[in-house]
C-alpha cells in the first residue's frame, strides 16, 4: 500500500462512522411514531419504535460507557433515555435530527447519573469488593475482551478519563459517537468553534497522555 | 505559516488531521497548498501524521470494545424488552383519566345576588361578635385577673413530677405492665403472650 493509500485509509477510518444508524431515516421513523401516538395508536408506535431501539442502541451504550464506566448505570442511562424519548415523542421537531435530539437526552442522563453516584460515595460506605455480585460475562472471551486486558486497552481508557469533562464530552460524541462537529454543537448547545478548539485540546492531552506513557 | 524548521507542528497537524476527519472542512484550519505539498513530499512528518490518525483510530477502537465486551448481543436483547416492557407499563399506568365533560350547572358566588346577600350578613355577624367580646372582656367588672386563673388550675404535685421527671426504665416497664393488667387490655392479651419478652430473647 502506498503512503498515500494509507493515510487516505486512516483519513476515512477517522471520518466515517463504522455503524452509524442511516442519516436521516430514524428521524423520518421518529416522526412517524410521533404522528401515531398523536393519532392515538400507541401500540402501532411502540412497535415502531421498537426499531429505532435496536439501530441506536449499541451506539448507545458505547457513548454511556464513556462517561459511567459501570455495566449497571449503563443500562440504567441507556433504558432511561428510550423511555423518555417515548413518553416525550410529541414533543420532537422535526426539523432537528433524532440521532441529535436523542443523544442530548442521553448525555444529560449519563451526567445526572454520575452526579447521583458521586452523591452515594460522599455519604453511603462502598459495600466490600468481595460481596458484590459477580458481572455477568461471557463463558469465553471475546476478542474484544482480550483487547480490552490488553495494556493498550487499559493505557487508552485510563487517558481518556484523564480528560477534562467538557473535552471528554466533546471528544466522545465526535470520535466514539462519530458525531460530526455541527452535530455536537447542536447537541451539547455549543458553537461549532468552541467545539473545535475542545475537540483539538482533547486530542492534544491524550497524544501527549499517550506517548508520554509509551 | 504554523511551519518550524520546514516541518509542520504538532499542533497543526491535530487541526490537519481533525479537519479531514470532519464533514464540513473549515477554512481557517484546513491545510494549504503548500503543507498539503508537504505532507505529501515529507516522510517524518507523514510519519506524524500516520501515528496521529492510528492514535485516534485506537482510541474509538478500544472505547467501543470496551463497551462490546459488556453489552454482548443477548444483554442488548435483553435491554431492548426491558425498555419496550417499562414503556408498556408506563403506559398502564401513566393514563390520565378524563375529567367528566359534562357536568351540571355549577352554581357560582358570582351568579346568585341571594347567596351574596347571605356570605355579607354571615361575615357581619361574625365581625359584631368578635367586636362585642372584645368589648365586654375590657370591661370594668368583667375582667378576669390572671391570678384567679391560676387559682383554677389544679397542680398535683405528683402528676408535675409525672410529667416533668424522666423516668427510669425500670418504672417506664413497670408502668407497662400494670396497664398490660389491666380489664380494658384483656382483648389484647393473646397478643401479648405472642410477643417474646426481652429477657427471653437476651437469654437466648
Amino acid at each position: 500500500m502506498s503512503r498515500t493509500t494509507s493515510r487516505r485509509t486512516l483519513a476515512r477510518a477517522a471520518a466515517r462512522p463504522a455503524q452509524a444508524p442511516p442519516a436521516g431515516r430514524d428521524s423520518a421513523v421518529a416522526a412517524e411514531i410521533k404522528a401515531l401516538v398523536l393519532a392515538g395508536k400507541r401500540e402501532a408506535a411502540r412497535d415502531r419504535f421498537a426499531e429505532i431501539v435496536a439501530v441506536h442502541q449499541r451506539r448507545a451504550t458505547r457513548i454511556a460507557y464513556q462517561y459511567l464506566r459501570d455495566v449497571h448505570d449503563v443500562d440504567e442511562a441507556v433504558q432511561d433515555a428510550f423511555v423518555k424519548v417515548f413518553a416525550h415523542i410529541t414533543n420532537y421537531r422535526e426539523d432537528l435530527p433524532f440521532d441529535v435530539w436523542f443523544t442530548r437526552i442521553l448525555v444529560n442522563g449519563c451526567l445526572d447519573l454520575r452526579k447521583a453516584r458521586a452523591r452515594r460515595l460522599r455519604w453511603v460506605l462502598p459495600a466490600p469488593a468481595d460481596g458484590a455480585p459477580p458481572e455477568p460475562v461471557a463463558p469465553q472471551p471475546s476478542p474484544e475482551e482480550r483487547l480490552l486486558a490488553s495494556e493498550c486497552g487499559r493505557r487508552i481508557a485510563a487517558a481518556v478519563d484523564q480528560l477534562p469533562e467538557r473535552q471528554r464530552t466533546v471528544f466522545t460524541l465526535c470520535q466514539i459517537a462519530e458525531q460530526s462537529t455541527s452535530e455536537v454543537s447542536r447537541t451539547l448547545g455549543l458553537r461549532e468553534a468552541t467545539v473545535r478548539v475542545h475537540l483539538f485540546r482533547a486530542v492534544r492531552k491524550l497524544r501527549t497522555l499517550l506517548e508520554h506513557e509509551s | 505559516m504554523t511551519m518550524r524548521q520546514n516541518h509542520l507542528s504538532d499542533d497543526r497537524l491535530i487541526d490537519i488531521c481533525l479537519d479531514r476527519a470532519s464533514d464540513r472542512h473549515d477554512t481557517a484550519v484546513a491545510p494549504t497548498e503548500s503543507e498539503e505539498r508537504h505532507l505529501r513530499s515529507c516522510a517524518p512528518c507523514e510519519e506524524r501524521w500516520t501515528r496521529l490518525a492510528r492514535l485516534l483510530a485506537d482510541v474509538r477502537e478500544v472505547a467501543a470494545a470496551q463497551a462490546d465486551a459488556h453489552f454482548t448481543p443477548d444483554r442488548l436483547a435483553r435491554q431492548r424488552a426491558r425498555v419496550l416492557q417499562r414503556i408498556d407499563h408506563e403506559a398502564r399506568h401513566g393514563r390520565v383519566l378524563a375529567f367528566p365533560a359534562a357536568l351540571g350547572h355549577v352554581p357560582t358566588f358570582t351568579s346568585r345576588p341571594r347567596m351574596r346577600w347571605v356570605a355579607a350578613a354571615a361575615a357581619a355577624g361574625l365581625f359584631i361578635g368578635v367586636a362585642a367580646e372584645h368589648v365586654t372582656h375590657w370591661m370594668p367588672g368583667r375582667r378576669v385577673q390572671p391570678a384567679a386563673v391560676a387559682n383554677t388550675v389544679d397542680v398535683r404535685p405528683d402528676a408535675l413530677q409525672l410529667a416533668t421527671a424522666p423516668l427510669s426504665e425500670e418504672e417506664f416497664l413497670g408502668r407497662i405492665e400494670l396497664a398490660a393488667e389491666g380489664a380494658a387490655s384483656a382483648a389484647l392479651r393473646p397478643l401479648d403472650d405472642l410477643t417474646p419478652r426481652v429477657w427471653e430473647v437476651a437469654a437466648r
